[in-house]
């Protein structure tokens, strides 16, 4: 094979396999092979997302994807600040974090949907049932992987900081920059899992205003109403594509920083 | 070492009173250094020196209150600003940071504003006429610009105490010897003295107005016990008047380092 030509395949080898994909979708829902309750028409499934242009069409997607965000970014952003603030005292405190070791790796193994029906009484049905749960599910992998790294930060560089008697802000700054990759890192895995426990907690429990995509997946397989589950799959399954993106292309800039 | 090298009647910027160290393991600790006294003033260096393993680089971190195993007393003049160049040079730069951050985030807290400081660093730079690009990553320097940089970052705050492990090992001749004098001048104004772990005869004789000669591990300035190895502290005679032995002297000043090289194993 041509060099060029190898070289393009190479480069936008996650394209074709995405292009193959929706191919292989194409020729198997055309050719009867799988049901249409199974397996939706990937026309009628655009016809649903194309309902975002129309100001006129009712039962748009956008609303409740916006919902579903919404619970979603809140929760992570809560996971995120109790799972550093624990992280960070847990891996600086070494009685702290063995005496709450078994906690937290306890905390870990119960699914997070498990403590979601605890919190829907608990916050009387409201939104923050949805972004506790997803915040508990968040928190402890955020705090295990910041304590690690916590544990691992030292070195003759944070000495001779203290050496030379460096300001708090100088410390700080070379802590967080320091920490910046297992934060990072952290920050992925808990923004993948938030959406996950979101999408999850309103298909148990649909929120009060109705918004949200897990809801709508799940009266659209209710009602048999294939394309509009594949549409709300494909908006979920993008919107987790895209925040991961996002961080990655963060944590690349960043370490492309550090190894200059 | 004598008595009066300890007596608290000198005034001394560093004082060492019967000092200790060891590391832990399985069983009894490892001893390092036993008893060691001795005191530094302002405007002296003082060389250490010796074979590998020894524990020069451990009696540096042990002035520095870094190794945990210690006994005995360890005095520093009150409010004296001390900086220091460790033996693991590239490990105390962080990799995220140009040369001139790194410079300046060791900025002593309450010290001049951070832009000052940076121009603070350019300005030494170019007194010590060194070639050095600031903007580097650490990642993308030489062991020779790191020290060049390590130097800089040494000397910036203006210390009364400098500690420094092997700073001229990765020099080429010329730094190196620009570097040894901005040294010698900065402590011979007499704000300042060093402890230098040196391995290069050039460096201690140049440099050190004494030195602390280590045989062997374990070591001590007291009479030796069993099984602890004397450590010598030797006047730089050949620093003070390059070819002519002192009276009472095991000879010239360089005369004792080769036979002790020798001796070593280092010659």
């Amino acid at each position: 094979m041509p060099e060029t030509r190898r070289s393009l395949l190479a480069r936008y080898a996650g394209i074709w396999g995405a292009l193959g994909l929706v191919l292989l979708w194409f020729a198997l829902a055309r050719s009867g092979l799988v049901g249409r309750t199974l397996l939706a028409d990937p026309l009628e499934v655009l016809a649903v997302l194309g309902r975002e242009f129309d100001p006129q069409a009712s039962q748009r997607l956008l609303p409740h994807v916006l919902g579903t965000l919404g619970r979603a970014l809140l929760g992570f952003a809560w996971g995120m600040l109790l799972g550093v603030s624990a992280g960070l005292l847990l891996g600086r405190v070494e009685g702290l974090r063995r005496a709450s070791a078994p906690l937290v790796e306890f905390a870990r193994a119960v699914p997070p949907i498990m403590v979601f029906p605890l919190f829907l009484v608990y916050f009387n049905y409201a939104d923050r049932a949805y972004v506790g749960t997803i915040a508990f599910g968040c928190a402890p992998v955020v705090a295990i992987t910041l304590s690690r790294a916590r544990r691992r930060l030292g070195g003759v560089s944070f000495e001779l900081l203290e050496v030379f008697g460096a300001s708090r802000r100088a410390r700080s700054l070379a802590m967080l920059m320091e920490l910046s990759p297992s934060l990072l890192l952290a920050a992925r895995v808990a923004l993948s899992l938030s959406l996950v426990i979101a999408v999850v907690t309103e298909m148990v429990f649909a929120p009060r205003s109705g918004l949200a995509l897990g809801a709508y997946a799940k009266d659209a397989e209710m009602a048999f109403d294939t394309p509009a589950f594949y549409a709300a799959m494909l908006w979920i399954g993008g919107l987790g594509f895209a925040l991961n993106a996002l961080l990655a292309a963060l944590e690349h800039s960043l370490s492309g920083r550090r190894a200059r | 070492m004598t008595s009066a090298d300890v007596s608290e009647a000198q005034p001394a910027l560093l004082r060492c009173v019967e000092v200790g160290a060891w590391y832990a393991a399985e069983g009894a600790p490892s001893p390092v250094m036993q008893e060691v006294s001795f005191a530094l003033r302002a405007g002296e260096i003082l060389g250490v020196f010796g074979p590998n393993g020894c524990g020069k680089s451990t009696l540096l971190r042990l002035l520095l209150g870094l190794h945990r195993g210690r006994s005995g007393q360890v005095l520093l003049e009150p409010d004296a600003r001390v900086t220091w160049i460790p033996q693991r040079l590239r490990e105390s730069f962080f990799t995220w940071a140009s040369l001139r951050t790194n410079i300046a985030l060791t900025r002593p807290a309450g010290d001049a504003p951070w832009r000052a400081q940076l121009e603070r660093v350019e300005q030494m730079r170019e007194e010590l006429g060194l070639e050095l690009d600031l903007r580097l990553r650490p990642g993308r320097a030489s062991d020779g610009m790191l020290q060049q940089a390590a130097m800089l970052r040494a000397l910036a705050p203006g210390p009364q105490l400098l500690l420094a492990d092997e700073p001229f090992s990765s020099l080429d001749v010329g730094v190196a010897r620009r570097l040894r004098g901005a040294l010698r001048r900065r402590v011979s104004g007499g704000a300042m003295g060093a402890v230098l772990v040196l391995h290069d005869l050039e460096s201690l004789v140049t440099l050190a107005d004494r030195v602390l000669v280590i045989e062997q591990r374990p070591f001590t300035t007291a009479l030796a016990g069993s099984g602890v190895h004397r450590a010598r502290l030797l006047q730089n005679h050949f620093h003070a008047r390059r070819d002519e032995p002192s009276p009472g002297s095991p000879g010239t000043f360089f005369e004792v380092v080769e036979r002790l090289l020798a001796e070593s194993g280092h010659a």
